[in-house]
């Protein structure tokens, strides 16, 4: 059981992961834009971020800057479907600024669940 | 009496209005009228003895006068009307007439030449008898055609050049309206149906189509006046712009396909968001439910769908250049070869298949499977364009060279049905072809045009309705270089490419070794060390990707430099990755610097 936020500017996909991650009874924390997820973030206790990279306002990568910043170890799990630069080449980036694990959309479910609970435990 | 009346007579026609002139047989004036003389402005004195090629130049006189005068003085009578002008003057309509006369002793011809304005009488006619254009350079020289029509269409008057442009043939004149010309019902048609008097326009990119079937884009002027029966009389210029309409399209639609790529990959985006959320609730569902249950397996067919949707968003993301494509130096011939040995098999027996293969000098550098796939898209809806009629499909090879670059041309011709020209600009856009998706091999033009223009090529089609299409794919293509051929006096030495991806290694040292490298790859960071200590020789050129570069190896660079080896480093990094390590190095040394994705290009680019 672990705080997890969860930053994604799509309504209906936040919805779907806030109620799978619910189901196995972690305690979720909404944010649909960057400077929403900061707010909260620093309000509550979090054990692990899921953000979409590509958000208006502050996209992705720079929050996972910001998040670094505020709690080094924190544990993120970036998601991407695309964009100008291309799911690729964002998603590396991400990674060289030190997100645990990236999924492009449209990723598993299951296996997106297995990689969270895996980084909480750690 | 007779004195008095031939003295008259002398006076009427000495101040007639029209011009008279008496010519003998050695093409002299012998006597001239007063309006003669003022119309040319000059004295009889001067005029008297004189050729008339003095008066019209030489050109005039050798191809109009002389044959007339000659057969005048045999004893014709020639008239004609002509539109000329007279010095100064501007140009009027003339009645000319040739007599021949003979004097009474019957020794001396002379011809007589009157030369009458008519410019009013004519001016009151619909229908002239002779074009009024009469100058070379307005009816045949102009670039541009000139006419007049009446409010039906009808061509009243044109010159020589509205007739080329139109491939109208002299027996094909008479009678010729414009609407026979025009494809569809423009705003030229409605002005030259209810303009009013005065009105005036220009009407650009109109299309038309020649009486012998080829379609054209012009740009007519026109104008409507009245003539004194208040008749409506549209005068005009037709300029023949196909070409730059062509082009201009051509560059409209490059510019739009580019903006629709930047959509595309938004549009992906959104797409494969809504696509994880819908899997997801499948993937839920099936944990709610018994795995032997009906809607386990709905949800399995659920799931199966959304794949095959997020493999369109990929294809999609092809089109606008953000998939990584694996490219490599290969010979078009083969590729292409090698597709039409594997569509042989599906050409039906009402088709013909050729095929012409110019050899090729040189490389291209393309992804293969995704060149090949191209190719049998292609060929595919040539063969399905003549699916029902049967027909013949070309394809050809061959090399052209433009602007000092080297290009391999190939063609895929078909007769079949063609394609409507008001869709023809847009078969290459990726929404437009979707249809196209699910049939064949599922690559609609859309993702065929994004690979060729993705390694610098061409796409292009010509077609006409019912007679069938050309696709014409223009690539660049790469000298094969050969040790002798090396421009720079340093030959390149051994090519060290260290990085994680095993793939990406193996494919770009492939395609370096056909050009003529030699490299030697390295697959993890602890490697990199053995070999620059050990194997690192003069004019080697290395390629370390970030995540192996650390102080380790810059000492160890550091050292061999100091050994005296000349070697050149290039690092491979991220976009907007924080480049904090490479300062360190940076300090005393030279580098470059390739961003990820790495394709070939960016390592030939390193190598000279």
């Amino acid at each position: 059981m672990a705080g997890i936020l969860v930053v994604e500017d799509n309504d209906d996909l936040r919805r779907m992961l806030k109620e799978s991650l619910e189901k196995r009874k972690h305690k979720i924390i909404e944010a649909s834009n960057g400077r929403e997820a900061l707010n909260k973030f620093k309000s509550s206790i979090t054990d692990l971020v899921i953000t979409d990279l590509l958000m208006p306002e502050q996209d992705g990568i720079g929050l996972i800057l910001e998040l670094r910043k505020i709690k080094p170890g924190i544990k993120v799990v970036a998601i991407s479907g695309g964009g100008k630069i291309g799911p690729s080449n964002y998603l590396d980036v991400a990674k060289t600024l030190g997100a645990n694990a990236v999924f492009p959309k449209p990723f598993n479910l299951i296996q997106f669940i297995e990689e969270v609970e895996n980084l909480i435990n750690t | 009496m007779e004195k008095l009346s031939n003295e008259i007579l002398t006076f009427l026609l000495d101040n007639s209005d029209s011009m008279i002139s008496i010519i003998d047989n050695k093409m002299r004036y012998v006597n001239v009228n007063e309006s003669f003389c003022k119309s040319f402005r000059m004295q009889k004195n001067d005029l008297i003895g004189k050729c008339p090629s003095d008066l019209w130049g030489e050109h005039t006189y050798r191809e109009k006068i002389r044959k007339n005068i000659e057969r005048s003085l045999k004893g014709e009578k020639i008239q004609y009307r002509a539109f000329f002008d007279i010095a100064d003057s501007s140009g009027k309509f003339y009645e000319v007439t040739y007599r021949p006369f003979t004097s009474s002793s019957k020794k001396l011809s002379y011809t007589i030449i009157e030369t009458k304005d008519v410019s009013n009488e004519v001016k009151n006619n619909e229908k002239l008898p002779h074009k009024y254009i009469k100058y070379d350079f307005m009816d045949k020289y102009l670039p541009f055609g000139i006419f007049s029509c009446n409010r039906d269409g009808l061509i009243i008057e044109a010159n020589e050049t509205f007739y080329n442009i139109l491939e109208v043939d002299q027996d094909q004149r008479e009678g010729l309206n414009f609407n026979d010309l025009m494809k569809v019902d423009h705003r030229f048609s409605e002005h030259i149906r209810s303009g009013k008097a005065g009105e005036a326009g220009t009407f650009g990119q109109m299309q038309m189509v020649t009486i012998g079937g080829r379609e054209l884009f012009v740009r007519i002027s026109s104008h409507v006046r009245e003539d004194n029966q208040n008749r409506n009389i549209i005068d005009g210029t037709l300029e023949d712009v196909t070409r730059e309409v062509i082009l201009e399209r051509r560059l409209y639609q490059s510019h739009r396909l580019e903006t629709l790529g930047t959509l595309a990959g938004g549009v992906a985006h959104d797409f494969n968001t809504i696509l994880t959320t819908i899997s997801g609730y499948s993937d839920m569902t099936m944990e709610e439910v018994e795995s032997d249950s009906v809607i386990y397996k709905y949800m399995t067919r659920l799931k199966s769908a959304v794949n095959k949707a997020g493999s369109i968003i990929d294809q999609m993301l092809v089109f606008s250049k953000q998939l990584d494509q694996h490219v490599v130096a290969l010979e078009v011939d083969k590729i292409i070869k090698e597709a039409v040995e594997f569509i042989r098999s599906s050409v039906p027996d009402n088709i013909t298949l050729k095929t012409k293969y110019n050899k090729i000098d040189g490389l291209v550098y393309a992804d293969p499977t995704q060149l090949f796939r191209v190719f049998l898209n292609i060929m595919t809806n040539a063969l399905q364009a003549m699916e029902d009629g049967g027909g013949t499909m070309t394809v050809n090879l061959s090399e052209s060279l433009t602007d000092n670059k080297q290009y391999a041309d190939i063609s895929v011709a078909d007769t079949g049905t063609g394609i409507d020209p008001s869709i023809i600009d847009r078969i290459f856009e990726p929404f437009f072809t979707s249809k196209e998706v699910d049939r064949g091999t599922g690559m609609g033009l859309s993702v065929s045009h994004g690979i060729i223009t993705g390694i610098g090529g061409e796409i292009n089609v010509e077609s006409n309705s019912g007679e069938g299409s050309v696709f014409t794919l223009r690539i660049p293509l790469k000298e094969m270089r050969t040790q002798s051929e090396s421009e720079s006096d340093k030959q390149p030495g051994n090519i060290l490419f260290a990085h994680d991806n095993m793939y990406l290694s193996r494919t770009l040292s492939l395609a370096l070794e056909r050009m003529g490298f030699k490299v030697t790859l390295i697959s993890s960071a602890r490697d990199i060390g053995k070999i620059i200590e050990n194997n690192l020789s003069d004019n080697d050129i290395l390629f370390i990707v970030n995540k192996f570069a650390d102080k380790k190896i810059f000492d160890l660079l550091a050292k061999k430099e100091k050994e005296g080896k000349r070697f050149r480093v290039n690092f491979i990094m991220q976009k907007d990755t924080i480049e904090d390590k490479i300062p360190v190095y940076s300090n005393s040394r030279r580098f470059g610097i390739v961003y990820e994705p790495v394709t070939l290009k960016d390592i030939l680019s390193k190598l000279n």
